[in-house]
């Protein structure tokens, strides 16, 4: 029978499968004959597939975005799921005093370390090791996986998640000189604090200039904050966190210049990079 | 993207995201009851997507099509599990219009396309009646109630539906039964 169409009743269950789904009852006896079946193309185009095709006529055209929240949801179970932190590289700095941090930083020996609750202590044990720890020769700033932290701080209630897009908008200035670049913002208002995410940005000379970062709050474009300077020494994932200036208070938009090194308390925000609102 | 998201590739998952969030939120979205219950269904999909990644065969279907089959197998047993704990819930508004002339939107996948090709050969009853389980993942007593028909001539008209678009998908395809 190899070949052979199943019969009426197969199709309906089929159908069923697509469209509504199966008890285990008839999930058992769809098995049985289909298996007298043994057709091999059958299994390549389903009725599933036809229906999600049929689906995709109208999903398209809805144009939903996955929001915020959600997507941090998305993305914490996603750590949970890969396991272990991956590589990554992190700049962090502010005017006056930059440290930088390279390399791989997924060396955790437990296969459980993504999980996120395992993760948020052991952030806070990392940090508190990195003070006191003797010998790493590397001072009482380091940032020991800021990829762990950023992860803790997704799962956060009340965290925000923004995503960069080229910085062509807030006001009628000059275009970005920097385009394309990908990721996002995780900032976390109560506690001050959070990591930029950044995939494609060029990297820098530190000698000749420097990213910064600045916050727009309640108070307005003309008071931003900065939210610290910073080197890109990658153009494949970096994280760097975020240590602004001042308290800010509700903080809406997150805005990346290109600036002499060591920074600027005042920026005229010709030299744009990328830009992310919560808006 | 979905051989990466296979090797569990950071990079891959984030892609898988980034391009398949809109889709998958907006299938969540009209499977669900309530934004919660879309919002936890998001995640069983994505969950369901990264294992089910290896399965992926860019001969078969396109990425979207591939998610959208996952996402809705998921949402489908959802449905199924809730119907199975809660009493039935009258119709009310959440019964699709006819949707006879919808025009195809422009950047659907080829399944999309073809699939496209294969309603407009079917009758009007026998498309509203396959929007309608589709779309809405209304039951086939559900479909029955709101149009008058038998249910047998609800099964029929799904089951001759799907072959069809299932005929012209494989003939598209190049594969044959």
């Amino acid at each position: 029978v190899s070949g052979a169409p199943p019969n009426d009743h197969a199709q309906d269950l089929l159908a069923d499968h697509a469209t509504v789904g199966l008890d285990d009852h008839e999930a058992a006896h769809l098995h049985e004959l289909l298996s007298q079946y043994p057709a091999p193309g059958f299994e390549r185009i389903s009725h599933e597939l036809a229906a999600a095709a049929i689906d995709l006529l109208i999903a398209p055209s809805q144009g939903q975005a996955l929001p915020s929240a959600v997507r941090m949801r998305v993305e914490a179970q996603a750590a949970r799921w890969l396991g272990p932190t991956t590589p990554v590289e992190t700049s962090i700095g502010a005017p006056g005093a930059r440290i930088r941090i390279s390399g791989s930083r997924n060396a955790s020996p437990y296969g459980v370390a993504a999980r996120l609750g395992w993760l948020a202590a052991a952030a806070a044990v990392l940090l508190a090791l990195a003070a006191w720890w003797p010998g790493t020769g590397r001072g009482k700033h380091q940032e020991p996986d800021v990829g762990a932290q950023r992860q803790a701080l997704l799962v956060k209630e009340g965290t925000m998640l923004a995503t960069w897009g080229d910085f062509n908008a807030l006001d009628s200035g000059a275009v970005p000189e920097v385009q394309g670049v990908k990721g996002d913002v995780v900032y976390d208002e109560a506690a001050q604090t959070g990591f930029m995410r950044f995939v494609g940005l060029p990297v820098n000379d530190p000698a000749k200039e420097q990213y910064q970062l600045w916050i727009i709050d309640s108070r307005g474009l003309g008071q931003r904050i900065s939210g610290g300077i910073f080197d890109s020494t990658t153009e494949r994932e970096l994280i760097v966190p975020i240590a602004p200036g001042i308290r800010t208070r509700g903080a809406s938009i997150f805005a990346v210049t290109i600036e002499q090194p060591g920074g600027t308390w005042v920026s005229d925000m010709e030299r744009r990079v990328v830009l992310a609102s919560t808006k | 993207m979905f051989q990466r998201v296979a090797r569990k590739d950071p990079a891959a998952i984030r892609e898988c995201i980034d391009r398949f969030g809109g889709l998958v939120w907006s299938l969540a979205r009209r499977f669900s009851a309530t934004e919660a219950d879309a919002e936890d269904a998001v995640q069983e999909v994505f969950l369901n997507l990264w294992k089910s990644a290896a399965r992926y065969d860019p001969g078969v279907a396109s990425e979207a099509t591939f998610v959208a089959m996952i996402a809705r197998r998921r949402l489908i047993d959802r449905n199924r599990a809730r119907r199975r704990d809660l009493p039935s819930e009258p119709l009310g508004d959440r019964i699709e219009p006819a949707r006879e002339n919808e025009a195809t939107p422009p950047d659907v996948t080829e399944e999309a396309a073809v699939a496209a090709r294969a309603l407009e050969q079917l009758h009007p009853e026998q498309q509203r009646v396959l929007r309608m389980s589709i779309y809405r993942g209304l039951s086939h007593e559900q479909i029955a109630q709101a149009t008058g028909l038998p249910l047998g001539t609800v099964k029929t008209h799904i089951r001759r539906g799907l072959i069809r678009v299932r005929e012209m998908l494989e003939t598209s395809k190049g594969v044959s039964t």
